[in-house]
């Protein structure tokens, strides 16, 4: 088992109680540490203190714009390197994803599976 | 032929009565003008008129000078005004009491008499009886002017009948709730306007004459309706229409529709007719259906996004679960888990089908197009779907390879689709065959299945929306969408999609997408 400090830490922007917690759970028992940032929460602030290495971001929360928000991490020098993978229940949004220079997208409802390889090619687990 | 002065001026005294007599309102106005004006002319002392149209058998008095001494009798039967009314020729007596074509009773009361048949070439309207109480010679001269007031009569009745046929027509059109234009095709300029116009446009008839059609609407200038009516007046088209707004005279903008027809009539220079509709009601139930179009759109997707969240949570609980019991030896645990995850995997299905129909219906649809093989798409879908299906097994049979141009997700869902109905409407059957073949420049997939078969009848509405077969005896779930989405994904393919099928005996479903000839080089690394 990986130590603390060498595990991961997978930043997930998801209003949806259930479904954070769903992505906490598996993504843990892949050996990765994950922070939630749920509704009302700032979410440059959290990136700012946790310096997560990838982000899981689902487009459509109430009072937060996924889109302008993905733009404006892409856009600092501090935060661009961060992989930022987009959820959506959309399910064609190659577009959108392009436009904000976003690293990958999930469509709900997602496989467990396919979660754990969008964030595994993202960030070998240590 | 030179007349004498007396004679011209007596002639042009017939020509004022033939232009005043144009004003009047009935016949038996203008032929008392004539018979006044006989009188006056022929130093007469009165006379009456015999009225006969060409199709009538009798004569009926139309009028008589006040001072006729006596009541005339109807005329004989092909008597002597008959006589007259056929040859079409004035005929003087001049002295009745030798003549045998005047009544015994009316002798007394005339001493000569003129008859003038009311005559203009082919219209006949009559005779004119100018009576003389003492004897007269007629001279030539006499019946130069008789025959001219005949003429002069007849013409004014036949422009008063034409006049009041005219009058009746364009009143007809006047008083015509629909505005109507009828204006010059260069110039723009408006030559006739009716009531209707009138009143929609708020402006009286006599400003409307001294505007252009540029003037009275916003949505085209000159130049523009020009190009508009370029077509009409190329004779490409015989008609046309055309949206647009006018401003009445409240400042109110009106849409309307304009109706424009090039009307030519020989030798005369062709006109424009233009009938003006109020299209406010029309435009108003229209932008009320777009947006409800618009509303049933937004609801569908949010209902299925609101949809798609839950499921999320749902599958992957199910599918945590899932892991935990493969370790687990409780099978019963296990089997209840498979069947939420299938249970939750159609689900998907229904969401995004919902998903789907709103973006046919907004054309939104859209495709992520790649070069793949059609083979693999078939093997793997094919293998899916066995291992969800309990009691039947799928037959495969690939007979080549198809390099495809399209969507493979969309194509497999087609494949899933059909496969999944196969399998849903054959519930006493056992197996399912889906062959892969060419058809001409096409690859052609087909699902055959041995189940309840479609009606002749339905299988034309199979592929239309909310379409499910059989809703009577058995039913089946689903929401009858998924062929309709189907075809519209093969059509985007430039595919078709068909059904043949026997009621009992089973169903082939088929498609077809084109191939590439070759696969391409991008490929080969």
């Amino acid at each position: 088992m990986p130590t603390q400090k060498t595990k991961k830490l997978v930043l997930v922007v998801e209003d949806d109680s259930s479904i954070a917690e769903l992505i906490q759970i598996v993504l843990q028992k892949h050996g990765y540490k994950v922070k939630i940032c749920g509704q009302g929460l700032k979410v440059e602030e959290m990136v700012r203190t946790y310096q997560p290495t990838i982000i899981l971001m689902d487009l459509w929360i109430p009072g937060i714009d996924g889109v302008k928000l993905t733009k404006k991490l892409k856009s600092k020098t501090r935060t661009k390197t961060i992989p930022i993978i987009l959820i959506s229940a959309q399910n064609y949004l190659s577009k959108v994803v392009r436009s904000v220079k976003a690293d990958g997208f999930l469509p709900k409802p997602f496989d467990l599976d396919e979660l754990v390889k969008i964030v595994n090619k993202y960030c070998k687990p240590a | 032929m030179i007349y004498s002065t007396s004679l011209q001026k007596k002639l042009a005294l017939l020509n004022q009565v033939i232009l005043d007599s144009v004003k009047f309102q009935s016949k038996k106005a203008i032929f008392s003008s004539f018979i006044k004006a006989g009188i006056k002319l022929l130093k007469a002392d009165y006379g009456f008129i015999w009225f006969r149209t060409k199709k009538a058998s009798a004569f009926t008095q139309l009028y008589k000078s006040s001072n006729t001494p006596y009541r005339p009798l109807p005329p004989r039967k092909k008597g002597f005004m008959e006589k007259v009314f056929q040859m079409r020729a004035v005929k003087f007596i001049g002295d009745s009491t030798k003549s045998k074509l005047i009544r015994d009773d009316a002798k007394k009361y005339m001493k000569s008499v003129a008859v003038i048949p009311i005559i203009y070439k082919r219209e006949r309207y009559g005779n004119l009886v100018i009576c003389f109480q003492r004897h007269r010679i007629f001279s030539a001269e006499d019946k130069i002017l008789c025959a001219f007031i005949g003429n002069s009569a007849s013409r004014s009745i036949t422009i008063h009948n034409l006049y009041f046929r005219l009058k009746d027509f364009k009143d007809t059109l006047d008083k015509t709730l629909d505005s109507m234009f009828i204006f010059d095709p260069l110039t723009l300029k408006i030559e006739y306007a009716n009531d209707g116009a009138s009143d929609q446009l708020g402006l009286p008839r006599e400003q409307l004459y001294r505007r252009t059609m540029v003037e009275i609407q916003e949505s085209y200038k000159h130049e523009e309706f020009k190009a508009l009516l370029a077509p009409l007046l190329m004779q490409e088209e015989k008609f046309l229409t055309a949206e647009g707004t006018i401003k009445n005279s409240r400042g109110r903008h009106i849409p309307i529709e304009m109706f424009l027809q090039y009307i030519r009539t020989p030798g005369r220079p062709g006109k424009i007719l233009s009938i003006i509709q109020d299209i406010t009601e029309r435009k108003r139930v229209e932008q009320e259906s777009q947006q409800l179009l618009k509303q049933k759109d937004e609801f569908l997707s949010i209902a299925s996004h609101e949809l798609k969240t839950p499921i999320t949570t749902i599958k992957g609980f199910a599918q945590l679960l899932q892991a935990n019991s493969s370790f687990s030896k409780n099978n019963v645990q296990k089997y209840f888990v498979e069947k939420i995850n299938t249970q939750v995997g159609i689900l998907t299905r229904l969401v995004n089908d919902l998903l789907d129909i709103s973006r046919i219906e907004t054309g939104k649809l859209k495709f992520r197009r790649r070069i793949f093989e059609l083979s693999r798409l078939v093997e793997s879908v094919t293998d899916n779907m066995q291992m969800n299906a309990a009691k039947h097994r799928i037959i495969l049979k690939l007979k080549g390879q198809f390099w495809i141009f399209g969507d493979a997700d969309r194509i497999g869902q087609v494949l899933i689709n059909l496969i999944g109905n196969a399998i849903k409407y054959s519930p006493r059957a056992r197996r399912v065959i889906v062959t892969l073949s060419q058809y001409e420049r096409f690859a052609k997939v087909s699902v055959e299945d041995f189940g309840i078969g479609v009606d002749k009848k339905k299988q034309q509405k199979i592929f239309e929306r909310f379409f499910q077969g059989k809703r009577d005896a058995e039913t089946y779930p689903g929401l009858g969408l998924g062929l309709y989405i189907s075809a519209n994904i093969i059509k985007s393919h430039k595919g078709k999609i068909f059904c043949q099928s026997k009621k009992t005996k089973g169903t082939i479903f088929s498609f077809t997408v084109p191939y590439k000839r070759c696969r391409l080089k991008k490929r080969k690394n």
